[in-house]
């Protein structure tokens, strides 16, 4: 086994760029889901002309580097590690350059100082502190390279938009269908989380597990991709017609479109349970990746692989 | 159609407001969110402001930045205005605040006070944060920046054509979401019958 070594200086930079890139310019799925949405809602209705607004907004802060949405919320991190591959300094290095780029991008107002103690509400100002930025770090033996998206979860699609419920295999589909649309309606009535949404579901697994495939289904997946399995693929076209049908429309004020997408991720199940979660990300869905090879090679993405399907 | 109102606001114009409309602000606003409310409910602490001359409140963070030692406000959109609903009551009775701003809508308790007192609620229509900023041509003043920080502070902005924002809560106690929200339940009830889910359905109890 041959193991490539990446340099940090070469990672540290990569992270405060995707910083910089996440916050500023929506991802090119996004923007074209966007651009679909704006055609199908119908002329001179007020979600046409709210989807217009926001794409206009998006552009001019691609176009002059600023914050897409003030709101840059929980600095989250998700790295896909090749098995050949390791940091120059090790491992735990990543966590310490992770919170550095968020610092810093912080210092330069490219982050808002929006992480706080949740019991004495102190702020220190870095977005540093406890448990935050979330570092994930999964491996592969299917890669060369480090992948390493960056996610800025806005407040208003995690404070609306989470839910998770235990059912047992006695409801079964006819559950999990009822608790999506309901909890579908709950996130975005009025433009809580900031129609329209890319809705994330988990199911199975524990209860951590569950919420988890919820959130980087709907964080870490590309607009308009399908599960692989058939059957699941299946239930994520009908409950986002479902979800569609409902008419809640660009920031809750009635449309035909309420969804960016729907995606589902599934973990195996106790024999016993069947617990289900939903977590969404909002219209403005933030996310940046790029792909560092050993050699010093960078690709810039607009999403990771990260369910390792090939999507590139 | 976009009605345009100076700031402030008197009773009158509230009074020409339906649920539903769409307006744009020119004049004076101020912001605030969970602080504000507690300070000034709880504690009557107050920033020194006429509010009888400002009297519309953003629910709001900005991003701002100072710039040759002038505040210059970089992005700002709306926070969630039900978080507010425990005391926005009680402040635009305090306060004779006649509109509020902020993402989504507000509560019962809201609607109460904004029916005797004559007052507003107003929504955004997109997320528009630039094109918002750009509508804010001066920061007057600010209160409580060094105890809050910037998020939490009360800012004192000069706004111009400040918008578009939905009418959502009029003085008549009508919603506009109520109605769009009362539109998806009926859609939603065709998607339980579509999926064979009756609508007395009860998950198991566990």
């Amino acid at each position: 086994m041959d193991t490539h070594i990446i340099s940090n200086s070469s990672i540290a930079g990569v992270l405060e760029r995707l910083i910089v890139k996440s916050v500023t310019c929506i991802p090119s799925d996004v923007k074209l889901r966007l651009k679909d949405i704006l055609e199908g809602e119908s002329k001179g209705s007020m979600a046409k002309a709210s989807i217009k607004a926001t794409l206009e907004n998006l552009l001019a802060c691609e176009k002059e580097s600023l914050l897409a949405c003030p709101d840059t919320g929980y600095p989250l991190f998700y790295f896909r590690i090749g098995r050949d591959i390791l940091p120059e300094e090790g491992f735990t290095s990543l966590y310490d350059m992770c919170r550095l780029s968020v610092e810093k991008a912080t210092k330069n107002s490219r982050l808002r100082k929006t992480m706080v103690h949740p019991l004495t509400r102190y702020n220190p100002g870095t977005n540093v502190l406890q448990f935050l930025p979330r570092v994930e770090i999964k491996f592969s033996s299917a890669i060369n390279y480090m992948e390493v998206t960056f996610v800025p979860k806005g407040g208003g699609s995690e404070i609306f938009g989470t839910f998770y419920r235990m059912t047992t295999p006695v409801d079964g589909l006819k559950g999990i269908k009822k608790f999506v649309v309901d909890s579908a309606l709950k996130a975005m009535e009025a433009g809580k989380s900031c129609p329209p949404n890319l809705v994330g579901i988990g199911i199975g697994g524990t209860a951590d597990l569950c919420m988890k495939l919820a959130k980087e289904s709907a964080l870490l997946r590309p607009v308009g991709s399908r599960h692989p399995e058939k059957m699941i693929a299946g239930m994520e076209e009908s409950l986002k017609h479902d979800i569609d049908s409902l008419g809640i429309g660009s920031m809750g004020m009635g449309g035909n479109a309420s969804l960016l997408d729907l995606h589902i991720e599934y973990a195996a199940s106790h024999t016993a349970a069947l617990p289900v979660a939903f977590n969404c990300q909002c219209s403005v869905c933030r996310r940046a990746t790029a792909r560092i090879y050993p050699g010093g090679r960078v690709d810039i993405l607009d999403y990771p692989d990260w369910f390792e399907r090939g999507e590139k | 159609m976009i009605k345009k109102l100076k700031l402030p606001l008197d009773e009158k114009s509230v009074n020409n407001l339906k649920a539903g409309e769409l307006v744009d602000f020119t004049g004076t606003i101020f912001t605030g969110r969970e602080s504000f409310y507690i300070r000034a409910v709880e504690e009557n602490i107050l920033p020194g402001v006429d509010f009888e001359k400002i009297n519309v409140m953003m629910h709001v963070g900005p991003i701002v930045e100072k710039r040759d030692s002038k505040w210059e406000v970089l992005s700002l959109t709306p926070t969630t205005s039900i978080r507010m609903e425990k005391y926005a009551g009680g402040l635009i009775k305090k306060l004779k605040t006649r509109g509020l701003i902020g993402k989504g809508t507000m509560g019962d308790k809201t609607m109460k006070a904004m029916k005797e007192t004559g007052a507003l609620h107003f929504a955004p229509t997109a997320i528009y944060p630039v094109l918002l900023a750009r509508q804010v041509k001066k920061v007057k003043n600010v209160f409580f920046l060094e105890e809050l920080g910037p998020t939490e502070a009360t800012w004192i902005f000069e706004v111009e054509s400040f918008g578009p924002f939905l009418v959502d809560m009029d003085r008549f106690g009508n919603n506009y979401f109520d109605r769009v929200i009362a539109n998806s339940k009926k859609s939603l009830n065709k998607v339980y019958r579509k999926h064979a889910i009756p609508l007395n359905y009860k998950y198991t109890p566990i």
